[in-house]
C-alpha cells in the first residue's frame, strides 16, 4: 500500500502543480463568456459579447498595434546592437572574455523598477521625450543581452575553421559574413528576434514609466483594472494569451528545425560508413 | 620529365609566436604531380607551414611561390592553392552541391559549368548519388571526400591535406590512405599533406618531409627516409628502432671501427647516413631496426653478432614480436618469423648483416 503511494506520490504532485498553472487561465477565459458585468462564479448564462467587443474596442486594436510596433522596433535595435557586441565578445578570451560578459548581461540582472525609473531620469537628460521611441530603446535595453547570450552561444559551436576554410575557397570577410556566418547563427537569430518580439509585448514596468500619451497593451489593461475587473478584461486576455503561446511554440519549433541541421553535422563528426 | 618550375616553392620562411620559432628557416620546392607529405609531431610546425601557403598563417620572413608566382603577401581568399581541413569544415547550411560549388561560385563561373564540375566531382569521389543532401546526413567517411572534392573543384594549382584522416577509425583510414592516392594519380594533382602518422606518411607519399622543431629533417623517398635516416630523430619517429651508442675507434678505407660497449663492429662508412661524417674518437648512434636482425648463429665472418636473452614475445601470426635484453642490460626490439622456438628467458643469439644499420653522427 505505501508502496503504490510513493509511486503515485510524484506524479500526483506534477498534475498538482499542471492545474495550479493551468487552472487560473482557463477560469480566465471561462470568464470571458460570463453574460453578466462582474466577474463571478458561478456562471448562469453564456454569451460571445465580450469576445466581439473587445475586437471592436479602438483602445485595444490601438494599445496592441502601438505594442507591436514598440516590439518591432525594439528587436531591430536589440539584434543590430547585439550582434556586433557578440561578435566582438567572440574575439576575446579569458579574463577580459568574463568581464565582458558579466557587464553585458548586467541589465539582465537589474530589478526592472530600477531600470525602468534610471532610464526615465536618463532620457530627460538627453531631451528624448517619453513615448513610442522611448519605451522602444527602454526594452531593447532590456533585451540586448539576450540576444548577445544566444548568438554567442551559437558562435560557440562555429568549427573555427569554416571561416577559412570559406576564405581559402575564395571568400573576402563580406561574403564570408553573408554566406557562411549569418546562415548559420540563423537559428539563434530568429530564436532572438521571436524572444525580443514576446519580451517587449509583454513588458509592462518600462512602458509604464517610458510611455506617453498613448498606452501599450498592458499598460491599457492595468488601466482598466482600475476601473473594476469585467469579462471584457478576461477576454481580451484571453485572445491575446492564445495568440502569444501560439507565436511562442510555432517560433520554438520553427527554430530548433533550423538549428538541428547545423548543429548534428558537427558533434557527429566521427561517424563512420 | 618534371616541370622546371615547381608548383610550389618555399625560401627561407621563418615564423615565430614570441620567443618560440615555429617554423625555422624552411626552404623547400615541391614539383608538379608529387604526394608528399609533411611528417613530424605535432607542434613541429608542419601545420603553420601549410597554413602559410594558403595564407591562413603570415610568415614573419621568406617567400612562397605557386606556379613560379610570388604569393606571399596575396590576400588568403586570392591564392590558388586549395586546403582540406581536418574537421572538413564542411558548410552545414548548404547541400553537398553546393558545398562542392562554391570554390567555382567565387570564381565567377557561371550556373550550368558549376553543375558539370559538380557531377564531374561527385564521379570522381565515386558518391554520384548524394548532390542534394546535408553535410548533417553523410558519414564520417563521405564528408571527408566532399570536403576532397569541394577543394578540387576550383582546380587548385596544390591541394593541401591538414591532417585529414584524423577523425577516421583505423579500418577506414587505411581505405581513404588508398583512395586518397588514387585520385592523385587520376587527377595528376600536386598534394601536401600533413600528418604526425608515420605509417600514413610512407604508405601515401613520393616524397617525405620530416619535420622537428621547425626545421625540415631530411626530405627523401619514404623508403630512403626509413633505411638512411639522417638525424637521431628521425630514426626513433620513423618506425621501430634500436639505437646503439658507439664510439668511432679506427677508420680503414671504405669501413669504420666502432666500439660499442665491449664489442668490436666493423662497418661500411657509407652507411653513414647523416649529413656530417663522423670524426675518429666521436660517438656515434648505430641504428639497427627490428626486422634487419636474425635469430641463430651466423655463418658469416663480417656480421654483428649479439648475445641476448628473451624476456617476452609476442605472436602476430605472420610475424612474432621479440624484447630481448643484451648483456650490458639494454632491451631490444626484434622482429622475426615464425616459428620462434625460443622459450621466456632462453639466452639467444642475434646477427645483423653490417649494411643493414644506419650511422648516425652527432
Amino acid at each position: 500500500m505505501s508502496m503504490k503511494l510513493r509511486h503515485l506520490a510524484l506524479p500526483g504532485l506534477f498534475w498538482l502543480f499542471v492545474a495550479y498553472l493551468f487552472l487560473p487561465l482557463l477560469v480566465m477565459a471561462a470568464m470571458g463568456f460570463r453574460d453578466s458585468n462582474f466577474v463571478a462564479f458561478p456562471i448562469h448564462s453564456w454569451t460571445t459579447k465580450w469576445y466581439s467587443e473587445v475586437l471592436l474596442d479602438r483602445d485595444v486594436m490601438e494599445a496592441l498595434w502601438l505594442s507591436a510596433r514598440v516590439a518591432v522596433f525594439s528587436t531591430l535595435i536589440s539584434v543590430a546592437v547585439g550582434l556586433p557586441v557578440a561578435f566582438a565578445v567572440a574575439r576575446t578570451s579569458g579574463i577580459a572574455r568574463g568581464l565582458l560578459i558579466a557587464l553585458i548581461l548586467l541589465p539582465a540582472f537589474l530589478p526592472v523598477v530600477v531600470s525602468a525609473i534610471s532610464l526615465r531620469i536618463f532620457i530627460g537628460r538627453i531631451g528624448l521625450e517619453t513615448g513610442t521611441a522611448a519605451i522602444a530603446f527602454g526594452h531593447a535595453v532590456g533585451s540586448v543581452p539576450f540576444v548577445v547570450i544566444m548568438i554567442l552561444t551559437r558562435l560557440n559551436t562555429m568549427g573555427r575553421n569554416m571561416a577559412d576554410a570559406a576564405r581559402n575557397l575564395g571568400a573576402d570577410d563580406v561574403i564570408i559574413l553573408v554566406r557562411i556566418v549569418l546562415p548559420y547563427l540563423s537559428p539563434a537569430l530568429l530564436g532572438a528576434f521571436m524572444f525580443c518580439l514576446l519580451l517587449s509585448f509583454e513588458d509592462f514596468v518600462r512602458s509604464f514609466f517610458l510611455g506617453g500619451f498613448e498606452q501599450t497593451f498592458p499598460v491599457l489593461l492595468f488601466a482598466r483594472l482600475r476601473f473594476g475587473f469585467d469579462p471584457g478584461l478576461a477576454a481580451i486576455s484571453t485572445i491575446v494569451l492564445i495568440a502569444t503561446t501560439g507565436f511562442g511554440l510555432y517560433a520554438e519549433r520553427f527554430v530548433r528545425k533550423r538549428s538541428l541541421r547545423s548543429e548534428t553535422s558537427l558533434t557527429s563528426g566521427a561517424k563512420n560508413d | 620529365m618534371t616541370d622546371p618550375v615547381p608548383a610550389i616553392e618555399m625560401k627561407n620562411i621563418c615564423k615565430a609566436y614570441g620567443a618560440l620559432r615555429v617554423i625555422d628557416d624552411v626552404s623547400l620546392k615541391i614539383e608538379r604531380g608529387v604526394f608528399i607529405t609533411l611528417l613530424g609531431p605535432s607542434g613541429c610546425g608542419k601545420s603553420t607551414l601549410l597554413r602559410s601557403i594558403v595564407g591562413l598563417a603570415e610568415p614573419d620572413s621568406g617567400e612562397i611561390l605557386v606556379d613560379g608566382k610570388d604569393i606571399t603577401h596575396a590576400a588568403a581568399h586570392n591564392r590558388p592553392v586549395k586546403m582540406v581541413f581536418q574537421d572538413y569544415a564542411l558548410f552545414p547550411h548548404m547541400t553537398v552541391a553546393q558545398n562542392i560549388g562554391f570554390g567555382c561560385e567565387m570564381q565567377g563561373m557561371e550556373k550550368g559549368a558549376i553543375a558539370r564540375r559538380c557531377t564531374e566531382l561527385l564521379e570522381l569521389i565515386r558518391l554520384p548519388d548524394i548532390a542534394n543532401r546535408y553535410p548533417d546526413a553523410l558519414s564520417g567517411g563521405q564528408r571527408q571526400r566532399v570536403a576532397l572534392a569541394r577543394a578540387l573543384a576550383p582546380d587548385p594549382a596544390a591541394l593541401l591535406l591538414d591532417e585529414p584522416l584524423g577523425a577516421l577509425d583505423l579500418k577506414l583510414r587505411q581505405d581513404m590512405q588508398r583512395e586518397l592516392k588514387a585520385i592523385q594519380r587520376r587527377t595528376g594533382k600536386t598534394f601536401v599533406f600533413v600528418t604526425h602518422d608515420q605509417q600514413e606518411a610512407m604508405s601515401m607519399s613520393d616524397l617525405v618531409a620530416v619535420m622537428n622543431k621547425g626545421k625540415i629533417e631530411q626530405l627523401d623517398s619514404p623508403e630512403n627516409i626509413y633505411a638512411n635516416p639522417a638525424t637521431l630523430f628521425i630514426a626513433d619517429f620513423v618506425g621501430a628502432t634500436n639505437i646503439f651508442g658507439a664510439k668511432v675507434e679506427a677508420a680503414d678505407g671504405d669501413h669504420l671501427m666502432l666500439a660499442v660497449g665491449d664489442a668490436r663492429w666493423r662497418v661500411p662508412a657509407a652507411r653513414v647516413t647523416s649529413r656530417g661524417k663522423p670524426a675518429m674518437g666521436e660517438t656515434v648512434s648505430v641504428v639497427i631496426r627490428p626486422e634487419a636482425f636474425n635469430i641463430g648463429a651466423s655463418r658469416r665472418k663480417d656480421d654483428i653478432v649479439l648475445s641476448a636473452r628473451l624476456t617476452d614475445q609476442t605472436y602476430l601470426g605472420d610475424r612474432v614480436h621479440l624484447n630481448v635484453e643484451t648483456v650490458d642490460g639494454a632491451s631490444l626490439l626484434v622482429d622475426a618469423r615464425p616459428p620462434v622456438t625460443a622459450r621466456q628467458n632462453a639466452e639467444i643469439t642475434l646477427h645483423c648483416r653490417p649494411d643493414n644499420l644506419a650511422i648516425i653522427a652527432g
